[in-house]
Parts: C-alpha cells; structure tokens; sequence
C-alpha cells in the first residue's frame, strides 16, 4: 500500500513535473508539494501541550483554527535552531487537517521538470527515508522532496 | 429546469423520520387511550404525508405500504375499526417496517424480510371491519342527522387543480380515490376546457380540473379534509345539496349496536362491548368536539411549518462559530482601546460588545431543541422490553420540553437507551418478585429532564430491586478491579459498575449483561463533558442522575497561569481557591501530596508535572490551589495564578490533530492566543499514571479515588506514529 502510492505519486509527478516550495533546514533545502501548502507565516506565540512527542512544539492561533505546529528539524533529529527572525511556519492541509511547519527559512518556489526527477538513492540502512518521494536537480541545487502526509504521520490522507 | 431530486430525497428522508416519530409516540399513547380522535389523526396524517412524499419520488413500496395503513388508520379515526392491543401491535410493527423500507431505500439495501407478513396482517385487519356498506343497522331515531353523520348527506365538489399541481407532490387521482372511498354514490367529471393544444402543453403542468357529486354518510367536514394537504393555488368547494333520509337504515358502523353480528375477530368484538357503552354516551358531543380540534391543530401545524426554516447542520455550526470568532475579536479590540485611551470609554465600543454577546446567545439557542424526541425512543424501548421480559414496567417522563443543544441529544440517545435498559431487565423485578417483597405488580422507571444551574440533567430513576453493593464488590474483588481490604464508599462501590466487562447479572440475556453497556455509557457521557452519579436503596430502587453541559460550543472558565502558559478549568468543577500556608501541604509516603481542608483531605496535582511545563523545583514561591470536584472526589490543582473567570469558546483538538490526554480542548484568548482547557477527569487519570509509574512498588491497586474515575485510556508513552495516526 505505502510502496503503491509513492509509485503513484512519483509517476504523477514524473507525467509534466510539478511546483514545488522548497525551504531551509539547516544547510540541506527541500521541497514540498506546493498544492499542499496554504500559507506561510510568520513565527507566532505557540501554546505547549502537554505528553506529545517534543517535535509537536504546540498549537497556534489561524484565524480562529487551532493548529498544531511541527518543528521538522525536531522532526529529522537534527540539532535545533534557535528561532529568529527568519523563521516561518509553513502552513500545509493534510487531507481534512490543517498543520504547521516551523522551517529555517523559505527559499522559493521551484518548477521541476520530469527529468529532473529522480528517485531516491540507496543511503543504507538506519535511515528512513519513507517520507521522501524522490529528489530535484536544480542548476546546482539537489532538494529532497517530501511527502508531508507521510512525514505527519498521516498514511489514508496522502 | 434542473432540480436536484437527490436534496429534496434527503429532506424526504428527514421528514419521513419525524413524520414516522410521531405515529409512533401517538400509537403508544394509544395504548392507554384508545378513544382519543386527535392521536388517530396524527397517526393517520403521518401516513398520508409519507404515502405522497413517497410516491413522488418514486418510491413504491413506501407507498404501497403507508397506502394499506393510510386506509386502517382512516377507518379507526372514523370508529370503524376499534382500538386494540392487537391493533396496536400491528401498526407498531407496521412503523419498524417502514423505518426499514425507508432506509433500505435511502441506503439502496434490501427491504426488511417481514414487509409481506405485516402488509398482509394490515389488510386482514382493514378487510374484517367489512366496507361501510356492507353491515346493515337500524338507526337510531334520536341522533341529530348532521352532527352524527347517520343520514347521507349529498354533495357537490368542484375541484380545480392549480397548474402547478403536480409539483408539489401531489396527485389527484389519490384525492379523488379517496373521495371515492368515503361515499356511497359517486359521480365524476373531468372538466377539460383548460387544456391547451398539444404543442404549448408542459406535461409538468395540470389543466384538468373535476366536478363531482357524491353521496356520503359523513360529515361535510370529512370531505373537506381529503383537500387538506393541497397547495395554496388549488381551489376547491364543497357544497351540500341535499339531505337524503333513508327510512331504515345508516350505513356507519359507528352506531352499530353490541349485539348486532360484526365480522371482526373474538377479541374485537370484546373489546367493542366495552368500548361501545363509553362511546355511546360521548359521541355525540365528542364527535363534533374532536372534529374542531382537528381542523384546529392541522391549521396550526401547517401554519407552523411554514415558519420553520430547515438549515444544514454543518452550515448552522459554521455561523455559530464565526460568530464566536466576532466576539473574540470584539474583546481583542476592547482591550487595545483600552490599551491606548486607558483613560476614556468609547460608547461604540460598548454598544457593539452588547450586540455582539446578544447575537452570540441567541446564535446558540438556535442549537436548542427539546429532549422530547429521546425521551419517545425510550417508550417504545420499555414497552418492547417489558413485553419481551414478562415484566409490567410504566414509563412515566418529565420535563420533555426542556432544552438541549441538539449536538448533546444526538449522542444522548444511545446512552440513555443502555440506562434504560438496564433499568428494566436488572432494576425492575419480575411480578412475582415484586409482589413478594409487597410493592405493586407494575414497575415504574420514570425519566426526568430539567435545568440546574447551567446544566442539563436527566435522571433515570426506577423502583425496583436497586443496586447490591455485596454483589459489586464480591465480582469486583474477583475481577481484581479492587482489592479485598479497600474500604470503598456506597459512591464508589456504585462506580464500579461502569467499569469495563463488568456486569453484575447471574445470566447474560440478550438484553444486557454483557458488560458493555455501562461502560458505554460513562465513556459517551464523559465525552459530552458530562458526569453520572448513582444513587440506590437496596430493595427500593435506583436513580442514575446524569449531568450534561447545556451546549458543547460555550464554556465558563476559570482563566489560570501555569509557568509562561494560561489553561482554562471548567468552572462547573471549581469548587474554591485558596491560598495555602506553606505549612498546611503535607507529603505521604509514596502519594504525593495532600492538604487538609475543613477535615477533609484533599490529594494535590500539580499541573506543572503533570503538563510537562518545566522541570520540578522551579516552582513559584506564592503558589494558590484550585480546589475542583470530580465524580471521584475532590483534587488540589496547583497553579502559579489566577487570571480571572471568562466565558470560552470550545474549539477542539481533535479536527486538526488528536485528543490529548488531560486536555478537553483549546479555546482562543482576548489576545488571540490559544489556551488549552483542562479536563480535570483526563488529569485525573494522568495523575494516578504518574503515581504508579514512580512508586512500581506500590500495591497494584492504584489510588482508588482517582482508579475508579480513571478512564479507560491507554495514556502510556504517546509514541511518535500514535501523535498523529488517529
């Protein structure tokens, strides 16, 4: 079921290439389906909650919607950054739900042809790499794009 | 013209439901009333209305069904066929085929098997009372003629369609049958002048119109009724002509007299005997009396259907919640006035916050509806089960008219149901038993609904055998739910039976004592935001008092601060605040901490551990306790502050994420932040966790107080797939 519809998805991306919003963790940059993304805002008051996984930093306040927001360098295991002025959260829909992505920064929005698509390669074992559908060669960027309804956890939605 | 029939079949379905609720309750007012004209009408408007909605849409076997029951039940309102328990019955099971025919048809599955059986059964009881005109009986000289309807009055009808006759669902062949079927001579004609030629004719449209004479032995009033349901466009007269006295005989069977032979079954004709002394002597005047009440509340209900409005649920919910969003926003731009003229008030400003709060109340009482439509469903329930038990149960219900937001009624429903249940397989006894211990025959479970200080209660009282709390305990010691040397109060003893596979029933029946039900009931009750309390005598019964909030949407809280962040309790479980003196907080070994409060001892939870929100020993130096009470007893909370009481909108977590244990929701602040609302039974259960898990050695029975109210959540290492799987 998750290889088939990462096939699916990928062969659908690989039919007339797709837009894609990449974005900054660290020094590595990915990219995200951009029909997912609803909008970026800027880093707002979030509220803790309590006994969740600590890449949940808490909810936030979308006009009137409460919205939990995930930090994905939490999310990777990557060593966290201080927030700061450039820090965004990247609103995105996962089927019905609403989230938000604290990222380092936005970069730009990117077409990515066909060719340019490529699987992802063989990184050895202790890496997982379920949530990435493939990567984006871009003059001489290389993105890692992702799945976010994966990425969240959320397999029926995506 | 495109007319989506897919919206109007779903409006069918709706009304189809309520029309069917209603013949339903009538009929089981019947029982105990059998002569009562107004709930025969209401039985036979029901099908009427079903039978021409059905068959506008097509559906066939709704309206050859609700036909067959439309003809019984115009013969019984007319006192052609009598009442009985029989009778009953049968139209009963007649209603749960047509819930089953409808829904086969609204979820194209197939129909109820017994469709047949009862049709056939509703045509033997239509045929037995034999066509008006074939039972012959002398008249009774007495009678006024117009008032009795003994003598055959004649009539002429005009009828004239309005064009747009057919749209409304309706048809005319079924108005004139029916005129039909209610004389004794019947001429019709068609009057064709209207129709245009065949190239400008829309087939949608009606250019026929009638005139018809007919003779009846019924009132004027009875004819003009077969035009009861025609639009507004569509004119008719009646018009009597003359009067036809016959010298021997009437054709109603109203008059027919106890002794005169009457094709109807042994248990019928018993029944007529009875019935015909009292009917005798009230016809005269009932007849008439009845009449007028029925054209009354017909024309008031039509009126009133015209006033109501049928709005989507979901969009109604989305205005109710964007109007909360107004008064959020109106309190955030209050505060910011008064951030930068602390000084003066704007009369605007004051003037919109009271629009804005008037729009909020009534935009919530648009979700109120009466508890009424529950309380039916359990009529029918006590009646089926006690007749299936061989027991005699009454229901007695109160306060049906008493408002709740229609969310709450909606998931009300199956918990009351198991409550109900219970009540009548374990708490009423069978009639031997209950005349054994000398109470009368008739068990009684009475259902009460009323208002109590912001909440909605139902109460569930019976007064049968009660609970036995020996019985409890000794399955629950077996069970290892409590151990043998706990002391537990009647209170608790009487929780246990909503913990999970418990059942204290000797046999398991296929009514209940499953174990199920119970625990059902707590977890749908407590989903409400609601709570159940038990009270029982042993030997005189038992009442089971449940407590709902009236609306899910609103909430009073208490505002706290915990560390940076705000949390809101719900200020039904607030019992009081005060200010501990650092010595009044006392360990105990291994449960935490408790403090003694007017000799009361109350066990302390602080929210700061139990919510994660700092690590221990940076704790505030003036800390204050929020006394709440929760169906388990009373707790401590420890908070840095109190910011005030506020009225919150309930947002919840679930939509966007998940449910989170010890959290009832998230509500949005003046200042647009969010603050999350605490669910005091969640904490609870947090709590005992937190205690079991540092204290391994401890007996395995974890605190009882807080074990029994514990809910069956599985509130262990929330792992990084559950956060966002459900």
């Amino acid at each position: 079921m998750v290889t088939e519809t990462a096939t699916a998805a990928l062969s659908e991306l690989a039919e007339g290439g797709s837009q894609f919003l990449t974005f900054q963790l660290a020094d590595e940059e990915f990219g995200i389906d951009i029909l997912q993304v609803q909008e970026i805002k800027g880093l707002t008051h979030l509220t803790h909650i309590p006994n969740v996984p600590a890449y949940i930093k808490g909810v936030m306040n979308l006009r009137g919607t409460v919205v939990p927001v995930v930090d994905l360098r939490d999310r990777f295991n990557m060593p966290s950054a201080q927030y700061n002025q450039f820090t965004v959260i990247i609103i995105v829909t996962v089927g019905q739900k609403v989230m938000g992505l604290v990222v380092d920064a936005v970069s730009d929005v990117l077409n990515v042809a066909e060719s340019d698509l490529e699987s992802l390669p063989e990184l050895g074992h202790g890496i997982d790499t379920a949530f990435i559908t493939g990567m984006a060669k871009s003059s001489d960027r290389l993105i890692t794009l992702l799945d976010i309804g994966r990425l969240l956890g959320n397999t029926q939605s995506a | 013209m495109h007319i989506d029939m897919n919206r109007f079949r779903a409006a069918f379905y709706e009304e189809a439901g309520e029309h069917l609720e209603s013949m339903e309750a009538a009929l089981l007012q019947l029982e105990s009333a059998a002569d009562d004209s107004e709930l025969l009408n209401t039985i036979f408007r029901a099908a009427h209305s079903i039978k021409g909605a059905s068959s506008t849409f097509g559906i066939d076997d709704v309206a050859r069904f609700t036909h067959v029951l439309e003809n019984l039940s115009d013969r019984m309102r007319d006192g052609e066929i009598l009442v009985t328990a029989e009778l009953v019955q049968l139209l009963l099971n007649s209603t749960d085929v047509l819930t089953g025919l409808i829904d086969a048809e609204k979820n194209q599955s197939a129909n109820p098997e017994n469709v047949d059986q009862i049709l056939d059964a509703l045509k033997t009881f239509t045929d037995m009372a034999g066509s008006p005109c074939d039972d012959v009986f002398t008249r009774d000289p007495d009678r006024d003629c117009s008032e009795s309807g003994d003598c055959l009055g004649l009539y002429e009808i005009s009828f004239i369609p309005s064009e747009a006759f057919f749209l409304f669902g309706q048809n005319p062949l079924f108005l004139l049958n029916d005129l039909r079927a209610i004389s004794t001579e019947f001429e019709v004609e068609a009057d064709v002048s209207r129709l245009p030629g065949l190239s400008e004719m829309d087939p949608e449209k009606c250019y026929l119109s009638w005139n018809i004479s007919l003779t009846t032995s019924r009132p004027q009033r009875d004819v003009e009724d077969v035009f009861l349901f025609v639009d507004d466009a569509t004119t008719y007269s009646v018009r009597q002509v003359g009067e036809i006295q016959p010298p021997m005989f009437a054709e109603s069977e109203n008059d027919s007299q106890p002794d005169k032979p009457v094709s109807q079954p042994d248990s019928v004709v018993e029944q007529t005997a009875t019935v015909e002394d009292k009917a005798e002597l009230r016809k005269g005047a009932d007849r008439r009396s009845g009449e007028d009440r029925r054209s009354e509340s017909s024309g008031t209900a039509i009126a009133a259907a015209r006033e109501t409005v049928r709005v989507d649920r979901e969009r109604l919910d989305k205005m109710i919640n964007q109007i909360g969003e107004l008064v959020i926003g109106t309190s955030m731009v209050e505060q910011d006035w008064s951030r930068h003229h602390a000084d003066q008030e704007s009369s605007a400003l004051v003037q919109l916050g009271k629009i804005v709060r008037d729009l909020q109340e009534m935009s919530l009482s648009l979700r109120m509806v009466p508890i009424a439509a529950s309380f039916q469903k359990m009529a029918r329930i006590v009646r089926d089960l006690s007749l299936r038990l061989g027991k005699q149960v009454r229901l007695e219900t109160e306060g049906e008219e008493t408002e709740l937001d229609k969310t709450v009624v909606d998931q009300i429903g199956d918990p009351l149901l198991h409550m109900v249940r219970n009540s009548v397989d374990h708490g009423i006894e069978s009639v031997e038993q209950r005349l054994a211990s000398g109470k009368s025959p008739e068990g009684l479970i009475c259902l009460k609904a009323y208002h109590q200080g912001g909440n909605f209660i139902i109460e569930i009282e019976d007064d049968g055998k009660g609970l036995d709390r020996q019985t409890i305990l000794r399955k629950a010691i077996d069970r290892g739910i409590v151990s043998e040397n706990d002391t537990l109060s009647d209170e608790e003893v009487y929780g246990l039976i909503f913990a999970p596979g418990f059942s204290t029933a000797e046999q398991v029946t296929d009514v209940s004592g499953r174990g199920v039900g119970m625990d059902v009931v707590r977890r749908n009750v407590e989903s409400l935001q609601g709570s159940i309390s038990i009270r029982s005598v042993k030997g005189e019964g038992c009442r089971m008092i449940v407590r709902l909030p009236l609306t899910l949407a609103i909430l009073d809280g208490l505002l706290v601060q915990v560390g940076s962040n705000s949390y809101v309790i719900p200020l039904l479980s607030v019992v009081e605040s005060i200010k501990p003196s650092a010595n009044e907080i006392r360990r105990v070994l291994g449960r935490g901490e408790v403090i003694t409060l007017r000799g009361e001892v109350v066990p302390l939870m602080r929210l700061d551990r139990i919510l994660n929100i700092r690590p221990p020993g940076q704790r505030c130096e003036d800390e204050l306790l929020v006394i709440v009470e929760d169906q388990g007893g009373k707790y401590a909370l420890v908070v840095d502050e109190l910011l005030g009481q506020q009225q919150v909108v309930i947002k919840n977590l679930e939509s966007n994420f998940q449910k989170v244990p010890g959290v009832a929701g998230a509500t949005i602040l003046g200042d647009g932040r969010v603050a999350l609302i605490l669910d005091i039974n969640g904490l609870c259960g947090l709590e005992s966790r937190s205690h079991t898990a540092t204290t391994p050695e401890s007996p395995a029975v974890p605190a009882m107080a807080s074990g029994v109210s514990a809910r069956g959540q599985s509130c262990d290492q929330v792992t990084e797939q559950e956060a966002f799987d459900q």
